[in-house]
Parts: structure tokens; C-alpha cells; sequence
């Protein structure tokens, strides 16, 4: 899918069927139905203590580009169309064995975007289930990743109860606007 | 709200029709005011410790269903208006949030969104301190189809009950759910 190019119209140009498709209906079919990925992690992944983990995702909600290839990589999201993109990640932790910090962070391109980490603190015996929304500027081919993190000092796994409808961890983006 | 039609239905003429030219207006309309829906709480709500409810009480802010379209059935009404009911299918973007008041000694509160009465999209966990009021918001995105309908759920560990906060302006300090049509 291209980025759109709205049209420069001048004077006497023909207005046929054609061109009113490609000029003006495939624009709006873009902005009816933009790029759009959401991956989710249902199986349990461990998180060692102290360790930032990079998610790997198995399994496929939405994806109209092919922003996700498992044959290529099981933790990233490749831009297909550049823009600027909403989205928004969530992570999900099951009760824990003692108090400590759990984080969940947002890479681009493998670096840490700053204004995508959430740190909080999880008491024993409490669950923690939360995310962020963020906009983010992607060129085509840059990619981005979720990272987990918790010092509970024991292994944690995700939360992987699929008898509460999905709040396991996921990671969704939504083709918003043009760059600037 | 009607879907803007987006399939190539001109091949075959020579030149677009005022039908044509009436669809691309429509999907112009619906593009710049897509369905959404904002309600907020406007009664204090008292929450049992432990327990999981849905927040009641709401008032709709904006409702856009009818101002495309007309005749057509609004997202919120007064007899459930605890809920958002989804009139157009698509993904939307939903935001939601929770005010408490202040009290209790490092409470634990969530919110969430539930579907249908069954089952949740989303889920944002707090602990909240004593001191301050505890407010959040966080945001989804998720498919609905026609009649699927949107409450925001609350519930609280502190101990004991505790009230919800409802002093500020309807999207600040207030129990909030907002649904944005944003895709097909």
C-alpha cells in the first residue's frame, strides 16, 4: 500500500471514471482502511530477574502489510508504509512472589524510546496488568519491538490466563497520519 | 452510521455520476466526523472492597452517530447508560479512565473494558497512594461489530469501600469512556 499523494488539480482536467477511482476513492479507501498490525503473546514467556526480555509474539490479530514475518523475526514489527503511527502495547504479569518493579518498554530500530516505558511496582501476591498508548514516526523497514522486565528476584511469567479474554501481552500500530 | 462505499462500482461509465460524486461527499462527511462516542459519570459511585462493577451513572458528551446520518440510532441512551453501544462495525479507539477519591493506605484499583458483559479488552492496574487522588487513563483498540456494546468496569482492594470522584470536567477527574471509529 502507497502513501497517499492527493492530486494537484488544474483547470480542465477530465474527470472520467478512472481517474476519479485512483485520484479520489483509492485515497479515501486508504483512510477508510489504514495500515494496521496487533500481535499478542498467549503462551507464557519467562522473564528473568532483572533482565530486560524482548517479546516474541505467536500469535496474529490483524495485520494488513505484512508488518509481522515469523520466518524473519518473532519479536519485531517492520514498517511497510511510512507515517506516523498510534499505538499502544500491554503487558501482563501474574501475581508475584515478593514486592518489586516490573517495566514494560518500547524499542525502535533496537534502542529505547523513551516516551514508551512504563515502570510500576508490583506488590505480592498482586497481578499486574498494564500498557501504554503512544504515537510513533516510522520510515519503511524500521521496526519495533516490546520489552518486559521485573526484579522479583524468582522468574515471572506473563500472564497467559486465556479464560479472561486478553489480557495477555499484546502490541497493536495503526497507520495515523503523514509524517511531518 | 452507513459505511462510505469504497469499491471501483464507476467502471463501466464514461464519466461519474452525481451518485459517484454523492458518495465521495458521504465519505468525505464520514471521515471528518466519524461515529464517536464519549460518556462520563455524573453520581458518586460507592465500590465494595474486592468487588467488580461496571460504572453507572454516565451522561454521553458527544455522541456523533446521528450527524451524518440521520434517523439513525445514537451509541448511548438513558436506559443503558452505563454503556456505548456500537451502531457502525469497525476498530475504534477507546479510551477510558477512573477518578477515586483520596483514602486508604496503598489501594490497589484497576479499570478495564468490557465487552459485552463477557470477557475484557484491556486493562490498566494502579497502585494508588493514600495522599492523592488516584486518576488514569489508557487506551485500546478493538473490533466491534453492530450492537456489540462497551462499559467501563471498575474495582478497588483497599479494604474498604470507596468512592468514585466526580468533581472535575466530564473527561478530567471523572470515570470516562470514549469509542472513536477509526478503521474498517
Amino acid at each position: 500500500m502507497a502513501v497517499i499523494d492527493p492530486r494537484t488539480w488544474a483547470d480542465h482536467d477530465i474527470l472520467d471514471w478512472k481517474t476519479v477511482k485512483t485520484e479520489l476513492f483509492d485515497p479515501i479507501k486508504f483512510l477508510l482502511n489504514p495500515p494496521m498490525v496487533e500481535v499478542q503473546k498467549q503462551a507464557a514467556q519467562s522473564i528473568p530477574n532483572a533482565t530486560f526480555t524482548t517479546i516474541t509474539w505467536d500469535t496474529v490479530t490483524v495485520d494488513t502489510e505484512g508488518m509481522y514475518d515469523a520466518a524473519t523475526s518473532t519479536s519485531r514489527i517492520v514498517c511497510k508504509v511510512a507515517g506516523v503511527y498510534r499505538g499502544f502495547w500491554q503487558v501482563g504479569f501474574p501475581a508475584g512472589p515478593t514486592n518489586g518493579r516490573v517495566i514494560g518498554q518500547l524499542l525502535k530500530n533496537g534502542s529505547i524510546t523513551d516516551l514508551n516505558t512504563r515502570d510500576d511496582t508490583r506488590r505480592t501476591g498482586k497481578m499486574l496488568r498494564g500498557g501504554m498508548p503512544f504515537d510513533i514516526t516510522l520510515a519503511v523497514n524500521d521496526y519495533v519491538e516490546l520489552q518486559a522486565y521485573q526484579d522479583q528476584t524468582a522468574p515471572a511469567s506473563q500472564n497467559t490466563d486465556t479464560s479472561t479474554v486478553n489480557w495477555w501481552t499484546m502490541l497493536h500500530l495503526r497507520w495515523r497520519k503523514v509524517a511531518p | 452510521m452507513q459505511l462510505p462505499r469504497t469499491e471501483p462500482w464507476l467502471a463501466g461509465s464514461t464519466q461519474p455520476s452525481e451518485v459517484e460524486f454523492n458518495e465521495l461527499e458521504y465519505a468525505f462527511q464520514f471521515l471528518l466526523r466519524p461515529p464517536q462516542c464519549i460518556i462520563y459519570q455524573t453520581t458518586v459511585q460507592n465500590i465494595a472492597s474486592g468487588a467488580s462493577v461496571a460504572a453507572t451513572n454516565m451522561t454521553a458528551l458527544v455522541d456523533t452517530e446521528s450527524e451524518v446520518s440521520s434517523g439513525v440510532t445514537k451509541m448511548w441512551d438513558s436506559v443503558n447508560n452505563n454503556r456505548i453501544t456500537v451502531q457502525t462495525p469497525g476498530w475504534y479507539e477507546v479510551e477510558y479512565a477512573t477518578a477515586w477519591i483520596t483514602g486508604g493506605g496503598g489501594d490497589r484499583r484497576a479499570r478495564w473494558v468490557s465487552i459485552n458483559n463477557s470477557g475484557f479488552a484491556g486493562e490498566y492496574d494502579e497502585i494508588a497512594s493514600a495522599a492523592i487522588p488516584n486518576e488514569g487513563r489508557n487506551m485500546i483498540e478493538w473490533f466491534f461489530n453492530t450492537g456489540d456494546y462497551m462499559t467501563l468496569g471498575l474495582t478497588q482492594a483497599s479494604g474498604s469501600a470507596r468512592d468514585t470522584q466526580v468533581t472535575g470536567f466530564p473527561w478530567n477527574r471523572r470515570c470516562y469512556l470514549r469509542a472513536k471509529w477509526v478503521s474498517l
